[in-house]
């Protein structure tokens, strides 16, 4: 590369220049600034959408003790107070434990979409299968539903002695649930679950 | 614990469900359609289906799905398309559509029994809510596809719940020849 160089700019060039250069980065913020403002104008007079809000009206925290190689169920149940129907479709955030480990537990959600009435109420149950090389712990995650913005703690104790609260079954691990040591590799993960929103 | 349950209430600080509200809503959609272009349509709305995707990412099946898409080639050319012609600076501008909420209210709609009462006196435009001001956040292309994928699966179940949930994979016959109208047509002669 050649580097031509010329003479330096004179005193008023470059004051010229730099008032030019200032007056274009004006302009160039005011043409951004005017555009998120004429944007925000367009949403705050949009219309919106009425939503929904899940309150919470027992079972503020999801708990459940299993052993590995088992599987555990936990239980969602929604009551529409609202005039129209609404619907809920439970996902479960990974599991994380204290000692570093990620459970990715791909529940199966039954049913994954519940369209509930006006009056009704509907449950889902969420099957977990706990593999049976998931390290002992207690794992955390949270339950997502569209409408409870902070979710539902859920806390399963993965212990290696039978578990009293018997919520758990006796069920070979299903190949889907996939965990990770932090740092390492995932195994692997490739069951699918049936349609349904996860959000 | 394992069990827990929730009611499901209208917004405290948002206008109640009804099928007043919820016509009046879908209305004001329509409506907007002739003061905006376009291309603000389509970018908030796939703003909003960015802000669904965020939110997805974050449960189990969302953040493996936004994983695998990372690794894969598909993946790390959307995201070089994206910021290459700068669609992510387009769509962080953009405010963002509550493109679940309004599915859900679609449907909700769809299956109302009062709808026929309400059409014949449509909502005032006192009826029409107003969107509260979405803060602005930066959508990337993972979001996107991401949402995408989350609010699609909703649209086909939303249909078929429409529908009556039909058996579809099931094969029917219909004969004709019972209680139908005469066969007639060209492939026929």
């Amino acid at each position: 590369m050649v580097h031509i160089v010329t003479d330096p700019p004179s005193e008023t060039g470059g004051a010229a220049q730099q008032l030019l250069r200032l007056q274009n980065d004006f302009h160039a913020r005011l043409a951004v600034e005017t555009m998120h403002y004429l944007r925000g104008l367009q949403s705050a007079l949009g219309p919106a959408a009425p939503g929904t809000v899940l309150v919470p009206r027992r079972g503020a925290t999801l708990r459940a003790t299993a052993e590995p190689g088992t599987q555990v169920r936990l239980h969602v149940e929604v009551a529409n107070a609202q005039a129209v129907h609404c619907v809920v479709s439970p996902a479960l955030s990974p599991l994380v434990a204290a000692s570093g480990v990620t459970w990715f537990a791909a529940a199966n959600v039954d049913p994954p979409y519940l369209l509930i009435a006006p009056g009704e109420t509907e449950a889902a149950a969420l099957d977990i299968a706990v593999p049976a090389a998931l390290p002992t712990g207690d794992y955390r995650g949270v339950l997502l539903m569209h409408g409870a913005p902070d979710g539902v703690p859920v806390t399963i104790r993965v212990a290696s002695t039978p578990a009293k609260k018997a919520v758990a079954t006796k069920r070979p691990a299903k190949a889907s649930a996939a965990v990770r040591k932090t740092p390492g590799t995932a195994r692997k993960a490739t069951a699918r679950r049936p349609g349904g929103t996860t959000s | 614990m394992t069990a827990a349950e929730f009611t499901a209430n209208d917004d405290p600080n948002g206008h109640a469900r009804t099928t007043r509200s919820l016509v009046a809503s879908f209305a004001a959609r329509l409506g907007a359609l002739g003061y905006v272009s376009g291309g603000d349509a389509i970018g908030s709305h796939l703003a909003g289906i960015g802000a669904l995707g965020k939110r997805v990412s974050a449960t189990d099946e969302g953040s493996r799905l936004r994983t695998a898409l990372t690794r894969e080639l598909a993946g790390n050319n959307g995201q070089a398309l994206w910021q290459a012609l700068k669609v992510d600076t387009w769509l962080s501008g953009m405010p963002p559509s509550a493109v679940l909420d309004e599915l859900r209210n679609d449907l909700a709609v769809l299956l109302a029994e009062d709808l026929d009462e309400v059409l014949e006196t449509p909502p005032g435009s006192n009826a029409v809510p107003t969107a509260t001001l979405a803060p602005a956040e930066p959508i990337g292309f993972l979001d996107v596809m991401v949402g995408l994928w989350a609010w699609g699966r909703e649209l086909s179940t939303a249909v078929e719940v429409a529908a009556g949930r039909p058996s579809l994979s099931l094969g029917v016959v219909h004969d004709l020849r019972v209680d139908g109208p005469p066969v007639d047509g060209p492939l026929l002669r």
